[in-house]
């Protein structure tokens, strides 16, 4: 998860996420997707 | 800053001269220099009335955040007004950013007759951005986690004083079927995943990353 935190402006931001892994291949067995929120502040 | 300077700049030739350093000035009372590095700043000035002007005085490039600074502003001497000089400080904002984790939706728990012996942690880009790595349980310890939903409620938040412009954040998820201490010869099984130098290998064995 790239993050460019010139994105988020101001004193508080938040932006929520969700992020699934990648797909079942060459051998891998586990696959989860992530829920979540970022927050940037500046003070 | 925008100190309000007179008079007599309405020439427009007679700008002021803003610079600031991390390092105080030097010097008397109306002549203090900077012995250290400073940057000079592009001012520009607009008519308030009268012999007035107001100037603001910008970095072409971001200044540091969570930084303490000092300024020197200098007006020249003109037809009808004295050299003046003031200096000061201030301190740019300090940038957090803070990583929450509500919950993770295991799609395939990597195990086909029981629940998944799991490890969840995360990897930054600055390396070790985040004052902790782990998001469930621990290389040492696994959670027990079929497919579905679990609460997992944890945040990340930055170790340095102020976070880069720029973050990367891995999740990866480890089935313990896998053992990552034994990967690739490497002790630290992510060095075979990514590199926040050169981007690494990205295909892992039996561990899913979400990007």
């Amino acid at each position: 998860m790239d993050l460019d935190l010139t994105r988020y402006p101001g004193a508080k931001a938040t932006e929520q996420f969700v992020r699934r892994s990648q797909p079942l291949r060459n051998g891998s067995t586990l696959m989860f997707e992530v829920r979540g929120y970022v927050t940037v502040t500046r003070e | 800053m925008s100190p309000r300077l007179s008079p007599e700049r309405a020439a427009g030739l007679l700008s002021p001269v803003v610079s600031v350093s991390t390092t105080a000035p030097e010097g008397a009372e109306g002549s203090h220099r900077f012995t250290g590095q400073s940057a000079r700043l592009v001012v520009q000035g607009t008519p308030t009335g009268g012999t007035l002007w107001r100037y603001s005085a910008a970095s072409n490039t971001p200044l540091a955040r969570g930084t303490r600074y000092w300024f020197i502003a200098e007006a020249p001497e003109g037809p009808n007004s004295r050299y003046n000089q003031v200096t000061g400080e201030f301190r740019t904002l300090a940038q957090r950013v803070t990583i929450t984790i509500s919950d993770i939706h295991i799609v395939s728990d990597g195990d086909a007759e029981s629940a998944g012996d799991l490890w969840f942690t995360a990897r930054s880009c600055p390396r070790l951005l985040f004052e902790q790595d782990d998001l469930v349980e621990s290389f040492s310890e696994r959670v027990q986690w079929s497919e579905g939903r679990h609460a997992v409620n944890r945040e990340l938040t930055i170790s340095e004083p102020s976070a880069p412009d720029r973050v990367r954040l891995l999740i990866v998820g480890i089935d313990d079927d896998y053992n990552p201490g034994s990967g690739y010869g490497s002790r630290d099984p992510f060095q075979v995943f990514f590199s926040c130098d050169t981007g690494g290998n990205l295909s892992p064995y039996k561990t899913a990353k979400a990007e």
